[in-house]
């Protein structure tokens, strides 16, 4: 029995185990570096091209997602899988799954699932044009920042199909990876040979499951290397975004307050005694210019340990336009064992919007506490009030948008770096 | 600034610079965008000058 023999097109190979005699087909041949039996799962390594010699068995499991064989269309190329290898890093209890894709036209893939996210990684011939700052861990390619985010070994578990390289020979390989989501800049060095780069990027696990109709698709676990955050926005932009509103809205406060004409249209001081039957206190008119403008309706009552109320109505005397309001005094004070205390306010305001200009008067119902012999009272109105509360308001919830993106950007990263034993270089906001 | 026009970055930065429009708006026709104080426009009742006085919970009160 030879070792190798030419199968139908497009041309495939079959080798028979050396443990089982069990047949087997492969795609490449002798280029193969090794392939896996499907029935005893012992591993074969090519012998400098002459035939194959039995290195290993593997426990021969059924594989985890994907089978091999399994053809998918992945950033528009069609990948057949023709090998699996899940990886377990040396000295630590993490493990990782490894599916090598083949195109006739772009060559090998690797497809790696761990804990839930998929990265597609493939190889790259750039080595000169990465710069590396040993200080800080920073490689840089093609402008993109990569920070370190680990350095390992591995060694492999578990294995099918046929594979490119000598998979036992993950010992001597030392693995070094930056990211820069969704990027990864992969770094294999092997004994004193020549470094390989690969560079991985980010594949949603959906896009994995409707490619090669997974069913059940691995529970992510944690945040990935290279996941990207759900409505991610970069940090800089956030900021960029958040300093400029606050700029042109402080400046729009700053410039419409300068600006403004604040006048007093009306302002009278009434009393209101006990013998006081008249419910109505009607005002005389006043004049509002602005078209339309804010009126602020100022109320003082003198009272000390008592109680004023104000019901009135702001009426136009052309349109009979009517605003009702209500405002309430309360002001009480006195001593205890710790000294003075006093409560409440003799005077408030209300703020009336959008008025249009025109002759107005107020119907004032003043109440006050029935034991009271009399109460002095002040309202004063006037136009074209600026209205800090609209500042207020808007300023806060224009940050809270941005900041709450930054927030959740701040608590994404904090958790995919919990992972790695290395430290982040470059601040949450400079990615 | 690189790759700043992307749709979220235009969706915020549309609604921050809405918020400014709003608040120049407001700002000029004397608007309490978020008017917590007790006033109601009741202009649909013209012609009514009087009222029987709100506030009766008030003679209860202290």
């Amino acid at each position: 029995m030879t070792d190798i023999q030419t199968t139908q097109s497009p041309q495939r190979y079959e080798v028979h185990c050396k443990q089982c005699s069990h047949k087997n087909t492969i795609t490449f041949g002798y280029s193969s570096a090794g392939w896996v039996c499907t029935k005893c799962g012992n591993y074969h390594v090519n012998h400098n091209g002459l035939g194959w010699v039995s290195k290993h068995t593997f426990s021969n499991k059924p594989m985890p997602d994907i089978l091999i064989n399994q053809t998918a269309k992945l950033f528009d190329t069609t990948y057949t899988v023709v090998g699996f290898a899940k990886h377990k890093q040396i000295g630590k209890v993490y493990t990782w799954n490894e599916y090598i894709l083949f195109n006739p036209e772009v060559g090998l893939r690797s497809l790696v699932e761990s804990d839930g996210h998929w990265m597609l990684i493939e190889p790259i011939s750039r080595e000169n044009n990465i710069e590396y700052k040993q200080i800080n861990r920073v490689a840089i390619l093609d402008g993109i920042k990569f920070q370190m985010y680990n350095s390992y070994r591995s060694t492999v578990v578990e294995a099918a199909g046929e594979f490119a390289a000598d998979i036992l020979d993950d010992k001597e390989y030392k693995c070094t990876e930056w990211i820069a989501p969704p990027l990864m800049l992969i770094k294999e060095e092997f004994k004193d040979e020549e470094e390989l780069w690969y560079m991985a990027r980010e594949i949603k696990s959906s896009v994995i499951k409707k490619a090669f109709d997974i069913l059940v698709m691995p529970a992510k676990i944690d945040i990935g290397a290279i996941q990207t955050m759900s409505f991610y926005q970069k940090a800089s932009h956030l900021l960029y975004m958040l300093v400029a509103y606050v700029v042109l809205i402080s400046f729009l406060y700053a410039f419409l307050n300068q600006n403004n004409i604040e006048r007093k249209v009306f302002g009278q001081t009434f009393t209101k005694s006990a013998t006081d039957t008249a419910s109505v206190l009607v005002t005389p008119p006043f004049q509002v210019t602005g078209d339309p403008t804010s009126l602020q309706v100022d109320v003082y009552a003198d009272v000390t340990n008592n109680w004023f109320d104000l019901d009135f109505e702001l009426v136009n005397d052309v349109t009979f336009q009517r605003y009702e309001g209500a405002k309430s005094i309360e002001f009480y004070r006195g001593y205890d064992s710790e000294g003075y205390w006093s409560e409440g306010s003799k005077s408030d305001y209300i703020i009336i919007s959008q008025v249009p200009a025109g002759t107005y008067h107020l119907n004032l119902y003043p109440l006050t506490n029935p034991s009271l012999n009399q109460v002095t009272y002040t309202i004063k109105v006037f136009e074209g009030v600026s209205i800090t509360s609209n500042f207020v308001w808007l300023l806060f919830i224009g940050l809270l948008l941005p900041a709450i993106q930054l927030l959740r950007l701040y608590l994404f990263e904090n958790k995919r770096w919990e992972a790695t034993n290395f430290s982040r270089q470059i601040s949450f906001y400079q990615t | 600034m690189k790759n700043f026009l992307n749709p979220l970055n235009i969706v915020m930065a549309s609604l921050l610079l809405g918020m400014i429009l709003l608040y120049s708006y407001a700002s000029y026709t004397g608007w309490k965008i978020f008017n917590s104080d007790e006033v109601e426009n009741v202009s649909e009742s013209k012609g009514r000058t009087h009222h029987s006085g709100g506030g009766r919970s008030r003679f209860y009160h202290k």
